[in-house]
């Protein structure tokens, strides 16, 4: 038999297209911590090892991700992010330091937006950068340790940008921007970025970034993902990157694989192929290396327990096997993050 | 006393009706699909005017209207989606939709109306802080999840029947009398403040 409560008449909340209307200060973050050991047991004066790609580097420690917190508000078309973080990660190796004392806290988004009209907005200020697949939130990363892609390409982009919808498969993005990572270009805001986003099928995006300016240098990125069936999805990212002056730069690509065993686990795959050019102003030759990882995502609610391995096999002899720095062409590393999103 | 047994009884039927309402959830269909569903007879407006006045519930609250006549029988559907939200100690944030289709089926003084096809997709926060649709992982509401997540995932099924219950009751009205913003309004009502009075 079906039974019904009786709600007043008007007690409808929302009937209409979802996106947000006017609503109260949203408030959302997340918190992580992690333990990385390397098993080659390398650790330099700093306390880190091995891998140098961003965070998940501090060898064979209870070490610190980073507490963000995000506030944000819509009212009619005006809007703002304020985003903050706390800790190692959010902190100096996000790069920024407000204090520059390596103990700041960190501003990962600071902007405003004006959604002129259903298809156009206007977005000023510093803003999380529109570059790459990885990102620095540990909540919008399968895997903890992230890509040599990530951490050579920028954080953040300040700048003014505009955001066009063609349709809901294609849109464009452009915008004048100040160098990487800086609150404040000394040069003059003069770095022009460009985005198109393609939405092929349903469950599919791709977005070819264009970013040039100097001393900042030129990007050129392709970021896609498809959601191929409700447990496997496929991603990809590559790059080039030339710096200005013929002062080397990097190219490569990653390939992400990820199933979705259940709700609760998820196991997933990254290779990457990553090459540093050469640099002819400082006389340094190109190298290479391959990073392979696996990482697996068990959710508990807000909670997420990532272990993972990797191993990364340089062209040349770009690590430490030992304690006593005997070089080696490899090295591999596990790691147990915990992330909790709120 | 007897206040005191006055109160225990008011406190006795409060709790019961608490109960009773906690008990309430969707049916389901054939294939095990949440469906709520209502006959309401006894309606004293012809079938036409019933058919238009789903119509245009749906254009003002909804999306994809679409007229129909299966076997004779006038029908109105159209999809919509409302938020759900993840509630957090210092606020709430979005933490996803559900979508839904709702299908108004119109006979001589009787109408039905089902809501069905309840489908979760989830929102994630991006690299600007926003939070998103993550495009391709829709859920529909009848799957079942791991022990670890089911808490929320109860609560998005519970404010979905909440919403389907609403809407089905703002429908009841407009069924009735021609609701929304393109229905003629009244005019204002002006009065006299003068002498005479």
């Amino acid at each position: 038999m079906k039974k019904f409560i009786f709600l007043p008449a008007g007690f409808l909340a929302l009937t209409s297209a979802a996106i947000a209307q006017d609503e109260g200060l949203s408030i959302s973050g997340s918190v992580d911590t992690y333990f990385k050991y390397d098993f080659s047991e390398y650790r330099d004066d700093d306390g880190n090892s091995n891998i140098g790609t961003s965070f998940a580097n501090e060898q064979n420690s209870i070490s610190l991700g980073m507490l963000n917190v995000v506030l944000e508000q819509k009212v009619g078309k005006a809007s703002f992010v304020g985003d903050l973080a706390f800790g190692p990660r959010g902190q100096d190796q996000s790069l920024l330091n407000a204090g520059g004392d390596n103990n700041s806290f960190h501003i990962q988004n600071l902007y405003v937006n004006y959604q002129f009209t259903e298809e156009f907005s206007m977005t000023a200020g510093y803003m999380g950068t529109f570059v790459g697949y990885e990102i620095i939130s540990p909540t919008g990363n399968f895997n903890y340790s992230t890509s040599y892609l990530f951490t050579n390409g920028p954080f953040q982009n300040a700048g003014i940008k505009g955001e066009y919808a063609f349709s809901d498969k294609v849109g464009l993005m452009v915008g004048l921007f100040n160098d990487w990572n800086v609150y404040q270009d000394f040069n003059g805001v003069s770095d022009f970025g460009a985005q198109l986003s393609l939405a092929p099928v349903e469950g599919w995006e791709a977005y070819i970034n264009f970013v040039t300016g100097h001393p900042s240098g030129t990007e050129i990125d392709l970021t896609t993902g498809y959601q191929i069936t409700d447990a496997f999805f496929l991603g990809l990212n590559a790059a080039d990157y030339s710096a200005p002056d013929d002062a080397g730069g990097f190219a490569g690509g990653a390939l992400y694989a990820q199933y979705a065993f259940s709700d609760a686990f998820a196991l997933g795959a990254r290779g990457e192929y990553f090459e540093w050019k050469r640099n002819k102003v400082d006389d340094i030759a190109g190298t290479s290396v391959t990073a392979l990882t696996l990482s697996g995502n068990v959710k508990a609610g807000p909670l997420t327990v990532i272990p993972e391995f990797r191993i990364d096999m340089g062209k040349d002899e770009m690590f430490y096997k030992n304690k006593q720095m005997d070089p080696t062409k490899n090295a591999s590393q596990f790691v147990l993050a915990a992330v909790y999103s709120f | 006393m007897k206040i005191f047994g006055a109160l225990c009884v008011i406190l006795f039927t409060l709790v019961k009706s608490l109960q009773a309402q906690e008990e309430a959830f969707f049916a389901t269909d054939e294939a095990g699909k949440y469906v709520l569903a209502e006959v309401v007879d006894s309606v004293r407006i012809p079938k036409e005017e019933m058919t238009g006045n789903a119509t245009l519930f749906m254009q003002e609250h909804m999306q994809g209207v679409q007229a129909s006549a299966g076997d004779g029988v006038p029908q109105v559907t159209a999809t919509g989606s409302f938020p759900v939200y993840k509630k957090a100690s210092l606020g709430k944030h979005q933490d996803g939709v559900i979508n839904y289709r709702l299908i108004v089926e119109v006979k001589d003084n009787r109408y039905r109306y089902v809501i069905r096809d309840f489908v979760f997709v989830p929102y994630e926060r991006n690299r600007y802080g926003q939070f998103e649709a993550q495009k391709g992982k829709d859920v529909p509401l009848e799957t079942e999840v791991s022990k670890l997540n089911r808490k929320q995932w109860e609560a998005h099924r519970r404010s979905a029947f909440e919403f389907a219950v609403s809407l089905g009751e703002d429908l009841k009205v407009c069924m009735l009398k021609k609701c929304g913003t393109s229905s003629p309004k009244k005019s204002k009502e002006r009065i006299s403040l003068g002498e005479s009075w």
